[in-house]
């Protein structure tokens, strides 16, 4: 009698590959990863080489708090050893242009960094000639929003409308049905002044889809990890 | 390779078997194969991918005891109304190689059960198939069909 062979193959790799994604998508969900905040700390105007503190660095002659770093220390620096300058006088050393600290010349521009213009990009927005809906309301408060290179006022609504808004510094989530602002289009420039762009269904339609498969890929990893046996039904034809 | 052809109208008289081309005076034609389980022995899909083990042998009429093995090769069995075809070409006649039909539709995937005996010393004519069918919302389902 001849028999097939009999194999029992079952993949441990896959089972626990299945687990690292679902934790890798409630992770994702959970974080709220400000990634345009972080760029900004990283290059902060007030926090670093030019917060403008006095004797940050050069400081000769002094020691370090009060005195407590005395022993074993020379008195030519705070942080030992004899500071020195090199030859020239310049605060952070010899070889430098009178013109400037960091050397170079100064731009035609008036500011320090060779840049005019004004700060940042402006937000997301359009105009029309169309009194938006909004326009005929008592707005419950008014700010300003940066459009085309100019503050312009904005009318605020209350409620859900004001994310509209947020797309005057828009983040990367933004564009991802987890955040309201995805489900409201950009604000909308009317007779000098901003009006909430109002509710974007389409991204709605979108946002509706994206969850509905979401749900499936969760339903579908939960049930193929085996955590949950499904009913079996016999039938017979 | 064997290419086995058995045919029948639903009577002895109307049953053949044939091997390439030749017609083969047979006693019975016995083929099981089990699969589609996982390893609780609970149904599952994967058919034949589950692994499983087959047997498939005829006993001609001039040495009812001797069992001669039908694969590696093609085994075709034709029922009014159905159509069950098995093949498994690999030399060593290995599991996971094994291909399944049903009605002209593949069912590797999904087969767990495909039984036929054929005796005619005991008069014994029996045969059916299971196939796993899983759904996306309602209960998965385990299908057999009653051939004979």
């Amino acid at each position: 009698m001849i028999h097939g062979m009999t194999q029992r193959n079952r993949s441990l790799a896959a089972k626990w590959l299945r687990v690292g994604i679902v934790c890798f998508l409630a992770a994702l969900l959970a974080l709220n990863v400000d990634v345009v905040a972080a760029q900004r700390r990283g290059g902060s105007f007030g926090g670093g080489s030019f917060g403008g503190r006095s004797g940050s660095f050069g400081r000769s002659g002094g020691s370090f708090g009060g005195g407590g770093f005395s022993s074993g220390r020379s008195s030519g620096g705070s942080f030992g050893g004899t500071r020195s300058y090199g030859g020239g006088g310049g605060l952070f050393g010899g070889g430098r242009s009178s013109s400037g600290s960091f050397g170079g010349t100064r731009s035609s521009g008036g500011g320090s960094f060779g840049r005019s213009g004004s700060f940042g990009s402006s937000g997301y927005g359009r105009s029309t000639s169309i009194a938006p809906s909004y326009a005929s309301r008592t707005p419950v408060r008014t700010g300003t929003y940066y459009y085309q290179g100019r503050s312009v006022p904005a009318h605020y609504y209350g409620g859900w409308s004001g994310y509209s808004f947020y797309w005057g510094a828009p983040m990367w989530y933004y564009w991802t049905p987890f955040h309201p602002a995805f489900y409201f289009s950009p604000p909308v420039y009317y007779g000098g002044v901003m009006y909430p762009g109002g509710f974007n269904w389409l991204h709605f339609f979108f946002g509706v889809i994206f969850f509905i498969l979401l749900l499936g890929f969760i339903l579908w990893l939960i049930g193929s990890m085996g955590g949950r046996r499904k009913r079996i039904r016999y039938t017979t034809y | 390779m064997n290419n086995v052809v058995f045919s029948t109208g639903g009577d002895w008289d109307s049953t053949t078997l044939y091997n390439n081309g030749s017609e083969v005076l047979a006693t019975q034609l016995f083929v099981e194969l089990q699969a589609g389980v996982d390893e609780d022995g609970q149904p599952a899909a994967g058919g034949i991918a589950l692994g499983g083990e087959m047997t498939a042998i005829v006993r001609p009429q001039e040495n009812p005891q001797q069992e001669i093995g039908i694969f590696p090769g093609r085994l075709e069995l034709n029922f009014p109304g159905h159509a069950i075809v098995i093949e498994n070409t690999h030399p060593t006649f290995a599991f996971e190689f094994t291909r399944v039909w049903y009605n002209g539709r593949e069912v590797t995937d999904k087969v767990m059960t495909v039984y036929v005996d054929v005796n005619a010393a005991d008069n014994i004519v029996k045969a059916y198939i299971t196939l796993f069918k899983p759904h996306w919302i309602t209960a998965d389902e385990v299908a057999t069909y009653n051939i004979v």
